[in-house]
């Protein structure tokens, strides 16, 4: 067990080389020299002279690799590089920003599970009734309507019309719900349809034929042995869908100004400040590992057949 | 793969194969259909609610917006079209070339892949697109710099699969070159799988560019496209809701069309179908 933590963290390497050397490579072909836009974002037009001296200054005058090397000996010691705008250090902006999206990505999926996880059972319950028929209606609308409209439909019934939530709510916990309940409405519309089929799966197998014939009640099948069975897909979709998470807080954190690393990373965008948005792409490239890694552990203690990751 | 012969398909098939066309067909000459020109700024005429004149209202130049959805559907359908197009292109090819030889050609290709499949395809998509500046074309080459891979992991299991089967090795005996056994062989027996997941990812790539161009990372102002329009209306949402809305009604329903469509598609050539784990959605 130990042995194949270590490989699977060992396997982060070559996809963490590879992500950074892309990024790299990125903002060098991108347009608009990284001196020009520090020495602008100070207000000034720079003269070629000044471009020149701040180029030497960050090392953009050497090659490629050379530079690409000395980023990469930095981050390994936890320096990501400063941004252009502040000189302030792009970790440092990543840990501010960091608990505005932990907590909006943690509510939108405690929302997303506490809906989907008995939507999904019931379902598979009322398989083929009207009940049945309408939630999944009502979750194949939802996988069509992107988090974007959501959040501008939910903005204008409850913030607008009914005034039970400030617009644009910043740093207040009471401005999370709205962004957090947009995400968990996307997520469930799949969640639920996962949950739905994986329970009907579980329901068809012997085991359950067998308890059945046993007497056992209906209920206690369901929450002891189907639900058990059925969370290993319930990780599964969790760990696959913190990629979709991550983005959506991208997305939904710009409309709704909330502090988080989207709003940063959309900031960074709009001003060219590289080292933030690498930073950025870094940080999530890490996160989604740690997050599948986690998850497959989480196999091996609802499914102990499962034995290796 | 069994196919099925086109006679017993069935009829919602063939209804929402004829949605479709009727929705392609419209949207390609939808230039010329608009009851207004599109991008004609009016300043007498701002933000006018939904009415006989102007079915779905005006927007804050006093464009009509009815004209910029029928307008902004090629753009949104289009670039989805090619997005796919190039994205399983691209991605089968890989795929099965890694899959087919093996060896170091084989782990080579797939370390690649590794790299954008162990990362939120769309996180990257943000990142490249903001960094090339925005536009329509910098939007597609990031989207699909970042789900070709998708593609390339199926073809590659798919072409293992069957690489083994007598009829290739027949093929191989006959002297048959491997290209002609990677076309002519190994790619109809794969195509079904690919064209599902195909499919499946059509109305996945209307939200990605919808979502890039929201993002102001997409199609420049003023071009009309869906995702942006609804972005610009977010300004007006307190006086003038429709801006916002309708722009994202069709766009609703139009992904809708080929979810089904997809659905349908899976149901017929999937085998093991509902199981397809590779279908992520994007934004």
């Amino acid at each position: 067990m130990y042995k194949s933590i270590a490989k699977r963290l060992l396997q982060f390497i070559p996809v963490l080389l590879g992500i950074t050397f892309m990024t790299f490579a990125l903002m060098a072909i991108a347009p608009g020299d990284a001196a020009t836009v520090r020495l602008s974002a100070g207000g000034t037009t720079p003269t070629p002279e000044m471009v020149a001296a701040l180029q030497a200054e960050m090392g953009l005058d050497r090659p490629f690799t050379l530079q690409y090397f000395s980023w990469l000996v930095n981050f390994l010691s936890g320096d990501l590089g400063n941004s252009y705008f502040g000189n302030t250090p792009v970790m440092d902006k990543i840990f501010q920003a960091l608990p505005f999206t932990l907590m909006m990505a943690a509510l939108s999926m405690v929302l997303t599970l506490a809906v989907s996880i008995p939507l999904g059972i019931y379902t598979a319950v009322r398989r083929d009734k009207w009940d049945d028929f309408l939630i999944r209606g009502l979750t194949f609308v939802g996988n069509a309507v992107p988090n974007f409209t959501i959040a501008i439909l939910l903005i204008y019934f409850f913030a607008l019309k009914l005034r039970w939530f400030p617009v644009l709510a910043t740093r207040d916990p009471i401005g999370a719900i709205l962004p957090a309940v947009t995400l968990a409405i996307v997520m469930s519309s799949r969640y639920i349809r996962q949950v739905r089929a994986a329970v009907l799966d579980e329901l068809a197998k012997d085991y359950v034929v067998g308890a059945r014939a046993r007497g056992i009640k209906e209920k206690t099948i369901l929450y002891k042995h189907v639900l058990k069975n059925v969370m290993v897909t319930i990780i599964t979709l969790t760990a696959i869908s913190i990629g979709s998470l991550l983005a959506g807080t991208v997305v939904v954190e710009s409309i709704f100004n909330w502090p988080g690393l989207g709003s940063m990373v959309m900031e960074a965008i709009g001003r060219r400040d590289y080292p933030v948005i690498q930073g950025f792409v870094v940080w999530v490239a890490i996160a989604y590992m740690m997050v599948n890694l986690i998850a497959d552990i989480s196999y091996t203690w609802f499914n102990p057949k499962i034995r290796d990751i | 793969m069994k196919r099925k012969n086109a006679g017993h398909l069935p009829k919602s098939f063939w209804i929402l194969v004829i949605l479709i066309s009727l929705l392609v067909v419209f949207s390609l000459f939808s230039k010329h259909l608009t009851p207004y020109d599109p991008y004609a700024t009016e300043p007498s005429n701002v933000l006018q609610p939904p009415s006989a004149a102007h079915p779905f209202g005006t927007d804050g130049h006093g464009r009509d917006l009815l004209s910029r959805v029928i307008v902004g559907s090629k753009t949104s359908i289009f670039s989805a079209f090619a997005l796919i197009a190039m994205t399983s292109i691209f991605g089968t090819l890989i795929g099965m070339i890694g899959g087919y030889y093996g060896g170091w050609v084989d782990a080579f290709l797939m370390r690649i892949t590794d790299v954008f499949l162990s990362f939120p395809d769309i996180i990257l998509a943000i990142a490249v697109a903001g960094v090339l500046g925005g536009g329509l074309f910098n939007a597609i080459l990031a989207l699909f710099l970042t789900t070709w891979t998708q593609f390339a992991r199926l073809a590659r299991s798919s072409t293992i699969s069957v690489k083994e089967e007598a009829y290739i090795h027949a093929a191989k005996l006959s002297g048959c070159s491997s290209p002609r056994i990677i076309f002519l062989h190994i790619l109809p027996n794969i195509l079904g799988a690919l064209i599902v997941t195909a499919t499946l990812h059509i109305s996945g790539m209307m939200m990605g560019i919808a979502g890039l161009s929201f993002l102001g990372l997409g199609v420049k102002v003023p071009q009309a496209e869906w995702g942006s329009m609804i972005s610009e209306g977010r300004k007006y949402l307190q006086t003038a809701p429709w801006v916002a809305i309708y722009p994202s009604v069709v766009m609703v329903a139009v992904m809708m069309l080929f979810n089904l469509f997809g659905d349908q598609v899976r149901d017929l050539l999937d085998p093991k179908h509902g199981k397809n784990l590779l279908k992520r959605n994007t934004l």
